[in-house]
């Protein structure tokens, strides 16, 4: 018997990935050299910069745990933006989304007190459903109205992000002086993987497991299926009888409980409440990720990591080697913008690989 | 001047698992029109990219005007005074007539673009060989032979003395072809070399000086028009006697209605598409909707297969009203759709074929158990057994639909369109753009499905597959039914004034048949 339509990879496409493969690593090191040239019009060492960059991201055992964890978040809202994109659906609404399920999550981990085998996976559920809840607006305004995904999920953005901040200032502001809501219960939060001073928990896993989740699901189900035929040419998968309008509905409520989990996992996992301004643009970050993977799910977990590790790497750059960490956003940038230039790339690429097959 | 000005010396050019072109060999004269004709995926396209310089041959030279050349991309070919006329055009809608010919190569000084000027010569070529096209109107304004015509001056703008057509005709009605075919004759008649490639005998035979044949990446011959007859260049083609003709029309008697439509009626943007529609269609028949383009065939069909909700009326499917179901509803309860653009609406050209032939099938149990989980065995098998009935052409059934010739795709479409095994069958211009031998298969694929007692619902264009393959025929016009006919007495010159709207000639003829 043959292998599966889904995962049989002749020559041709091993090479496309390649390609595909080697863009990204350009992109990624033309955005490295250009934050090197900034780094050093500003009177720092780039090699120094990048060096602590590393050894913050790497360095250690500890610090590789940091990294992983910085990880989940943007796995998870990679996720959730490549799930959507597949379907034609632009979710740019995984922040405001993963602020719901966080807010969720830490109300439930707070206010609702059961033993851990029943706390737990209720607030990750009720994390996973604040998300879907959030996108579910933008979904149906899609739906009924044709309201731009684009637009409304990005006002809704704002919508959560005035919400929770409100919440946690008003009525579920915990005890202390700080705006935050109160610590969630010991039986919901996520159990450590590694014995301390390492610093990784079950989210990890739970992110890796939403990773094959997302795969299985869009290519293994007939849903998944209906969803990437959409994705790919609306009009042929119309007049072949798929419901268009119901599968990019879909895709934008799996897309907002991934996001939720996303905040979930954050509350449950590392904060243990919600402070204000937790989310270091983990959901906009989501966009990159998804975008540096070509929205395959299992290549947002090595995206993901880049992300974090420039996370985690960012404050040993800072204190070591006296470099701000928003230059971190300013690599970040550039790694989008040279990704975008993707066409620009493939074509010098392909040229020069053309020009040698005829030297 | 017996110099040919093109030869070309052993071409021949590779593709991973195929020799696309096999040591090609033939030389085109100075001024003549010169068809390469063969069924699709024959190597004419390959052939024609390596002349233009967008494939680089493996082995063989190229020579023009005697000289030995080597194009290394399009800008050598344009600079040896080659111009192509691709088959999908490559005109921006946005811009002008004169912007889309100069763009690249803007006249004028850095600053300032010489639109005047630009203009002025585009004006005056058009006037020289009768293209009649007005620089300044925009793009997106023109009709597809308008914008065929500005694609044509684009080529005469920069000077190109041989003009290669990639089948131009395949998006072309047939009083279109009429003139196009008088626009080439009149490119030779001012000293152009015409190649033209097409594997359509009609088109062929009229304007051809010489025909050069290729099949499977070889040349079969090239003959001399006037020595050469249809049968045999369709021999040279496909390898085989074809023959498109069918007599052997069946007298129905009364079987019960399939698919039946009552008084649909459907507006758009206040433009009234539909009026008062109805049509009955038998079992073991074959209906043909014969019409000029745009007269509501596409209305019909998309009310009849569900994509869009008439203002009025019903459709009945084995005697069910079926006016208000989807479209995933219609196909299950028996309703199969060739349709008339197979890259829009009929495959995922990034789907690989085994994926494509499931469409609209995914959710079935026989392909996904449980209604969920794809089962790929049964997917992969499913290819299999319908690539090897519908003799799918394609390297693997995991290749992407996008990577086979266009026969080859609608082949996946009827292919899985008859798997469905649908009471009522919907073929929309199902053979445009096909060669013969595909042409030939999908015909004899609709036969099929009356013989077995289905009803299929053809619309075409073409009258002259409306008259072989029909056994009824409805004409539409302006949204109405003219009249229905039986295909056996008609003539082409009633269908013809019906299809101008004509109720008097359909009165008339028959008259003349009663």
């Amino acid at each position: 018997m043959r292998k599966g339509a889904g995962i049989t990879l002749d020559r041709k496409k091993l090479q496309e990935t390649g390609l595909t493969l080697l863009i990204t690593v350009i992109a990624l090191l033309a955005a490295l050299l250009v934050g090197a040239l900034v780094i050093w019009a500003f009177g720092s060492n780039p090699i120094e910069a990048y060096g602590a960059l590393w050894q913050g991201a790497f360095g250690t055992g500890v610090a590789f745990t940091v990294t992983l964890g910085k990880a989940v978040p943007v796995m998870l809202t990679g996720l959730a933006v490549a799930v959507a994109f597949k379907c034609s659906v632009f979710n740019i609404g995984a922040e405001g989304q993963l602020l719901m399920g966080a807010m969720a999550a830490a109300l439930v981990g707070a206010y609702v007190h059961l033993p851990m085998a029943l706390h737990l996976p209720l607030t990750i559920l009720a994390s996973m459903a604040a998300g879907m809840a959030w996108s579910f607006f933008p979904a149906i305004l899609k739906r009924r109205g044709n309201v731009s995904v684009v637009i409304s999920t990005i006002m809704f953005n704002y919508i959560a992000q005035y919400l929770v901040q409100y919440l946690i200032l008003g009525p579920f502001k915990g005890p202390g002086e700080s705006p935050a809501t109160a610590t969630i219960d010991a039986t919901a939060q996520l159990p450590d993987l590694l014995p301390k001073p390492y610093v990784l928990n079950l989210g990890f896993v739970l992110a890796l497991a939403a990773v094959a989740g997302t795969y299985v699901l869009l290519n293994r189900t007939s849903r998944g299926y209906e969803m990437r035929a959409v994705g790919l040419n609306a009009s042929a998968a119309r007049v072949n009888g798929i419901d268009v309008n119901q599968n990019m509905f879909l895709a934008l409520l799996i897309s907002g409980a991934l996001a939720g989990l996303a905040g979930g996992i954050e509350v449950t996992g590392s904060l243990n409440k919600i402070v204000n301004n937790f989310s270091a643009n983990y959901g906009f970050n989501g966009i990159p990720v998804a975008l540096m993977a070509h929205n395959n799910p299992f290549a947002i977990i090595f995206t993901a990591l880049l992300i974090g590790a420039m996370r985690s790497g960012s404050a040993m750059m800072q204190s070591s080697a006296g470099i701000s960490k928003n230059m971190i956003d300013v690599i970040q940038g550039l790694i989008i913008v040279f990704l975008c230039a993707e066409n620009v790339i493939r074509y010098y690429v392909k040229n020069r690989a053309g020009g040698k097959q005829h030297a | 001047m017996n110099q040919p000005i093109i030869q070309l010396n052993n071409i021949t050019k590779r593709f991973p698992g195929i020799v696309a072109n096999d040591h090609i060999s033939f030389e085109v004269e100075r001024g003549s029109i010169h068809t390469l004709a063969g069924e699709n995926g024959a190597g004419k396209s390959t052939l024609m990219n390596i002349l233009y310089g967008l494939y680089q041959p493996d082995e063989g030279e190229i020579l023009i005007d005697g000289r030995p050349v080597r194009f290394n991309s399009s800008k050598d070919s344009i600079a040896c005074k080659i111009g192509m006329v691709h088959q999908h055009f490559m005109l921006i809608p946005k811009l002008t007539v004169a912007e889309n010919i100069i763009v690249g190569q803007e006249p004028g000084s850095a600053l300032k673009v010489d639109r005047r000027g630009a203009e002025e010569r585009i004006r005056t070529l058009s006037e020289t060989y009768g293209l009649r096209i007005d620089p300044a109107r925009r793009v997106s304004e023109l009709t597809v032979t308008e914008q065929q015509r500005v694609e044509i001056l684009k080529i005469l703008y920069r000077e190109a003395e041989i003009l290669i057509f990639d089948e131009p005709t395949a998006v072309l009605t047939p009083q279109e072809i009429d003139e196009f075919c008088r626009i080439l004759l009149d490119l030779r008649a001012n000293g152009k070399t015409i190649l033209f490639i097409s594997h359509k005998m009609a088109e062929v035979m009229k304007i051809s000086d010489r025909i050069t044949v290729i099949r499977l990446g070889r040349v079969v011959g090239t003959v001399e028009k006037d020595k050469t007859t249809v049968p045999e260049l369709t021999r040279m083609m496909v390898g085989r006697d074809v023959s498109l003709e069918r007599r052997d029309r069946r007298a129905f008697t009364g079987q019960s209605s399939l698919l039946e439509l009552k008084n649909l009626r459907y507006s758009s943007a206040g433009v009234r598409k539909l009026n008062d529609i109805s049509l009955t269609l038998r079992s073991g028949e074959i209906l043909g909707v014969a019409g000029v383009d745009g007269n509501g065939q596409e209305e019909l069909v998309q009310a009849v297969c569900g994509l869009i909700r008439p203002d009025g009326g019903q459709v009945l499917l084995k005697g069910r009203d079926i006016t208000g179901e989807s479209v995933r509803a219609r196909k299950e309860a028996g309703l199969g759709l060739v349709p008339e653009d197979r890259h829009r609406d009929g495959l995922v050209m990034e789907f690989s074929v085994a994926q494509n032939l499931i469409l609209g099938l995914h959710n079935h149990r026989e392909f996904a158990k449980s209604g969920v989980w794809l089962d790929f065995p049964r997917i992969q098998e499913n290819a299999g057994a319908l690539r090897e009935g519908f003799d799918i052409r394609c390297a693997d059934v995991d290749a992407a639909a996008g990577t086979l010739s266009g026969g080859n795709q609608q082949k996946i479409i009827i292919a899985r369109e008859a798997s469905r095994d649908p009471d009522v069958f919907i073929a929309v211009q199902p053979t445009r753009g096909l060669d013969i031998g595909a042409m030939e298969f999908v015909q004899k694929t609709l036969l099929e499905q009356r013989d077995r007692g289905k009803g299929v619902l053809l619309f075409s264009l073409e009258l002259d597959e409306i008259l072989s393959l029909s056994d009824r025929i409805a004409v539409i016009f302006k949204g109405e039914i003219v009249d229905i006919v039986d295909a056996a007495g008609v003539k082409r010159q009633e269908l013809g004034l019906m299809m101008l709207g004509s109720r008097a000639a359909a009165e008339e003829g028959r008259e003349a048949h009663a």
